[in-house]
């Protein structure tokens, strides 16, 4: 695999955590309930950790 | 809050755009969408829902979503102007919309942010802990909350009441609540008339 593959493959991923984790964070605002504040850290800030820090990775070992 | 959802599609419409065409990321203008898109965008939608979270965590309504806090919610309508939490949400000496937090977060450095803490705590224990059967102040309440806004009001200092322990109410020598002790009495609530709020 060629090192522009592995690096869309990688930003894909990255892309994907985020969307995922902006889908939550527009549900938990909507919803707004203390287990909406839950989700939105537990699962919302994960997933955008997880793509922020891929991404990051990805561009500084490239 | 439309503001901050917009933000958020828009956000996530450039970095759905760059998943779908990761080849512009190889260019000069690509470069500088996608550290937009993957980092500075995300980053400050999670700052900003991390904010709006937290400052709607302060609300009542907030508070009062756990079940075991409604009888607390309707303390607040009793209608007795001698109960305090009763009478300072009626007459709006607190928010309304804040009342909660405005007495039971402590006025000091931290107290906001342990007040948060306390509150992640609260909601592990009602999804997930064991609630206890009689709820109960962490620790005695401190004049320290009712002083933050009393201390220096002409109706508080100049009180006959409050004239001669005024020193020993500022060091928490003399309780407030030893003489204003009817709080949420949430045991007897069934004795009580209720306030009609008309809006």
């Amino acid at each position: 695999m060629s090192e522009d593959r592995i690096l869309f493959k990688r930003f894909r991923i990255a892309g994907f955590l985020l969307i995922g984790g902006l889908l939550v964070e527009i549900v938990s605002l909507i919803w707004y309930h203390p287990v909406a504040f839950l989700i939105y850290i537990g699962v919302g800030g994960l997933l955008m950790g997880a793509g922020i820090f891929l991404y990051l990775y990805t561009i500084v070992s490239h | 809050m439309i503001y901050i959802i917009v933000f958020i599609l828009v956000t996530i419409g450039i970095i759905a755009g760059l998943v779908l065409r990761p080849a512009f990321t190889k260019e000069k203008g690509g470069k500088i969408i996608a550290f937009l898109g993957f980092f500075i965008l995300p980053f400050l939608a999670l700052g900003i829902g991390t904010m709006l979270h937290l400052e709607h965590s302060k609300t009542t309504d907030f508070c009062l979503s756990c079940h075991v806090m409604e009888p607390y919610g309707e303390s607040l309508y009793i209608d007795d102007s001698d109960y305090l939490p009763a009478s300072h949400f009626q007459n709006n000496r607190i928010p309304r919309e804040s009342a909660c937090y405005a007495c039971h977060a402590t006025y000091t450095m931290f107290g906001g942010v342990q007040a948060k803490l306390r509150g992640l705590k609260h909601v592990y224990i009602n999804y997930l802990g064991k609630i206890p059967e009689e709820i109960e102040l962490y620790s005695p309440f401190e004049n320290r909350e009712c002083l933050h806004c009393h201390d220096g009001a002409r109706s508080f200092v100049e009180n006959e009441m409050h004239v001669d322990i005024l020193a020993d109410l500022r060091v928490n020598a003399v309780s407030c609540i030893d003489c204003h002790n009817l709080t949420h009495n949430t045991a007897e609530l069934e004795s009580f008339n209720f306030w009609q709020r008309k809006e």
